[in-house]
């Protein structure tokens, strides 16, 4: 009988602390309000008003060592210093489409120093075709954008990568498969 | 051995239920928790969610940033990494002060940061987010988040004043110390989100808009990153201010951190979000209150209209109970809490239960009319319009404040929003008047027809309305007879009935003595000229009568103002023969 009582309250213990375990998580997302209102009398809020959590709470003192750290940027990789003498910088082509008339191509370097961007297009049968613009500074970043006319470029399968080059830095981004039909 | 067997099974019996709701409980978990594989890349947050600029006010944003720091660390007296706050840093000392404490004059960037006064022109925290979102159409709770997630200014009880002056992480980049222009919590709030509203309204001019997008997942290029379909405007402005996706360790390690190649801004952002305010993503039925007569002051037998606007923040679109297409549920105001009950306000709503089942006027989504074949439907973004009025009845208590609650509603029991209160203040009712003039002392013989008046002044705090003016719910005045009450008038053959001589206003002066604009009501100030026709009967002896009347309402015979009775005194003569 006693072992009968312990598997009772083994069971007890475990559903008991799994079902608060459960409540206390729930009671942290905000619900919605498609349900009864028969119990309510609050209105609508879907804000969470409990207390930061531990998490919440210790953010900040991250922060605060970031704002310590400020003067020495993180970057790995892309701070070492390239073949050319130049830092290496992280560029991104975010896209290439067909645009109809043209191809629009759009990428950003996360440069703090003002230069040229280069865009490269590889297409079929070898064909390619390459054009250089100056980056426009952009609230944090060095952004490309590039609008090449179709009329150039042959139709079929189509790979775009641009590169960044300042008299610091230089970086290449990734590439962008793109079709024209 | 019984006893004992008995009571291991009645401990079973008590224990296994907890064990077994515990269970379910647990199995049922992942419903409510916000789960990382629901993290779509693509479609991190809704459009209409990213700009309902409607959904929180001033007092609630400063309410929800209050609840996030209970107890302000001014003094830097907790310790952080063992070292007391106050003596952590030799550059940022206390006394510090908390976002929910925290004020600026956005034009000087004076602020009240380190104990500062509260400089002239001041506004709070709370006030800056609420305008910032107002001025750029962007949800505040977006720009909550983003101060959470850029500089955790949300939580923090001790935060220090670089985190106020890169707030929002406007113009920090990701290999380069934040640029000084940008500096000011107010300034950082405004520039992001204008900058947001700019990605929205200009999507072709940013590398990141609806389609296919390249995203890195760490600023570092080598960590590669994932073509991503983006689905809406409002998640490519959040690739735009923050260009990286979280890979699957950032995403299944919050909030802790993942490898070398995770990011966290718009893991964060995703999360946070969902913590704080709920879905990202839009509901089918969803509104934010626009603009409401939260406060309502009443007197009894006196109405008024009050106004509600909902904007629709749901991807469905709300129909009318009138003109809807078929098969469609209409969308409703019904008094609520609980749903559909019957409030004591209602004589003049369009259902018992339900103020309104029409919109009084819809508005697109910029404020502006709609066109008036479009008044029936209101579309994603489009405000609706209820204009209803709400009614005190005669005998409702005064000198109380009435919860009277209102729910959008999708028929029959779709909550669209839920429980909006108004309070109705009604005060103490005193119906109070003064006899200004009445017919005089006068002589007749039977069968004369004597023109009769009396012209009272209300001098209390509610509404006397006509026979025919009535609200609904409200009782109209008259005169009737007194001494005793209800008693039958000998003069009464032309009166309205025998114990009332008149249920009309013959004329209602405003209180400088003009003739009122409203003919109809007696408000507090006004007179009104009740006229009336005593008839003397031929059978009459001869003797001096006395006709005493008093003010009446219909519906409330016992309600008499006391010593407030005009006698009108007659001397009736014999016949002439």
């Amino acid at each position: 009988m006693k072992k009968f009582t312990l598997i009772a309250l083994v069971l007890a213990a475990l559903g008991f602390g799994l079902f608060t375990f459960y409540e206390g998580q729930s009671s942290n997302v905000a619900t919605t309000t498609n349900e009864s209102d028969t119990q309510a009398t609050e209105e609508q809020q879907d804000f969470n008003l409990n207390p930061p959590t531990q998490e919440e709470q210790d953010s900040g003192n991250n922060v605060k060592e970031e704002l310590d750290n400020e003067k020495k940027p993180v970057q790995e990789a892309e701070n070492e210093s390239s073949e050319s003498g130049k830092k290496s910088v992280s560029v991104t082509l975010a896209y290439a489409e067909d645009r109809g008339s043209s191809i629009a191509v759009s990428g950003f370097a996360n440069s703090s120093s003002s230069g040229n961007c280069t865009l490269t297009l590889s297409g079929p049968n070898a064909k390619s075709y390459t054009t250089t613009t100056q980056a426009v500074f952009e609230v944090n970043k060095y952004d490309c954008s590039f609008d090449v006319s179709q009329t150039k470029l042959s139709k079929g399968t189509w790979k775009a990568q641009i590169q960044y080059e300042s008299t610091k830095e230089i970086g290449v981004s990734n590439e962008f498969d793109f079709e024209i039909s | 051995m019984n006893s004992i067997l008995k009571f291991h099974k009645l401990h079973l019996l008590l224990l296994l239920p907890m064990a077994i709701l515990g269970i379910i409980g647990f199995l049922s978990l992942p419903v409510s928790a916000i789960d990382p594989d629901d993290f779509n890349p693509g479609r991190i947050i809704d459009d209409l969610v990213f700009t309902n600029s409607d959904s929180m006010t001033i007092t609630q944003i400063q309410d929800f940033l209050e609840s996030k720091v209970p107890e302000c660390d001014t003094n830097g007296d907790k310790t952080h990494n063992g070292v007391l706050r106050k003596n952590y840093s030799s550059t940022n000392k206390p006394p510090f002060t908390c976002l929910k404490d925290y004020y600026e004059n956005p034009t000087t960037q004076e602020n009240n940061y380190g104990g500062a006064p509260k400089p002239s022109g001041a506004k709070s925290a709370a006030r800056i987010i609420w305008e910032a979102g107002q001025n750029h159409d962007i949800n505040p709770q977006v720009l909550i988040v983003t101060l959470q997630k850029e500089n955790s200014l949300v939580t923090d009880d001790w935060p220090w004043e670089g985190q106020f002056e890169r707030a929002m992480g406007y113009g920090c980049p990701d290999t380069a110390p934040c640029d000084a222009e940008y500096f000011g919590f107010a300034n950082q709030v405004n520039k992001a989100a204008w900058q947001f509203r700019r990605y929205l309204d200009n999507p072709s001019g940013y590398n990141y808009a609806v389609g296919s997008r390249y995203v890195q997942y760490h600023p570092s290029s080598s960590c590669g990153g994932k073509t991503i379909s983006i689905q809406t405007a409002a998640t490519a402005a959040l690739y735009n201010y923050t260009p990286y996706q979280p890979n699957t360790t950032s995403l299944n390690n919050y909030p802790g951190t993942g490898n070398s190649c995770s990011s966290y801004g718009n893991r964060n952002f995703w999360f946070k979000f969902q913590e704080w305010f709920g879905s990202t993503l839009t509901p089918d039925y969803d509104a934010s209150v626009v603009e409401a007569d939260r406060v309502v002051y009443l007197k009894p037998s006196t109405a008024k209209e009050i106004t509600v606007k909902f904007r629709n923040t749901g991807t469905g679109t709300w129909y009318g109970a009138v003109d809807r297409p078929s098969g469609e549920s209409p969308v409703v105001l019904a008094s609520s809490n609980p749903l559909y009950s019957i409030s004591k306000f209602n004589a003049a709503f369009q259902r018992d239960d339900r103020p309104a089942v029409v919109f009084t006027n819809v508005y697109k989504s910029d404020g502006t009319l709609e066109c008036g074949a479009c008044q029936s439907r209101v579309l994603p973004g489009q405000i609706a319009e209820y204009t209803f009025t709400i009614t005190a009845p005669t005998d409702i208590d005064g000198a109380t404040t009435y919860d009277q609650y209102f729910s959008l509603v999708r028929q029959p029991n779709t909550f669209i929003y839920k429980n909006l209160k108004v309070e109705v203040k009604v005060p103490s009712a005193q119906t109070e008047y003064d006899i200004e003039l009445q017919s005089g002392y006068r002589g007749a013989r039977p069968g004369w027809e004597l023109s009769s008046f009396i012209k009272l002044k209300n001098t209390g705090n509610t509404t006397w309305f006509n026979n025919s003016s009535a609200i609904l719910g409200a009782s109209n005045s008259l005169i009737a007879t007194a001494n005793p009450t209800g008693r039958l008038s000998i003069f009464s053959e032309l009166y309205s009935s025998g114990n009332a001589p008149t249920v009309e206003f013959d004329r209602v002066d405003a209180a400088d003595g003009s003739l009122a604009p409203d003919q109809d009501t007696v408000l507090p100030g006004e007179s009104v000229v009740f006229r009336f026709t005593m008839k003397v009967p031929e059978s009459l002896s001869p003797g001096i009568y006395e006709e005493p009347l008093s003010l009446r309402f219909k519906g409330l015979p016992k309600f008499i103002p006391d010593g407030k009775t005009a006698n009108i005194k007659l001397k009736v003569l014999s016949p002439l023969n």
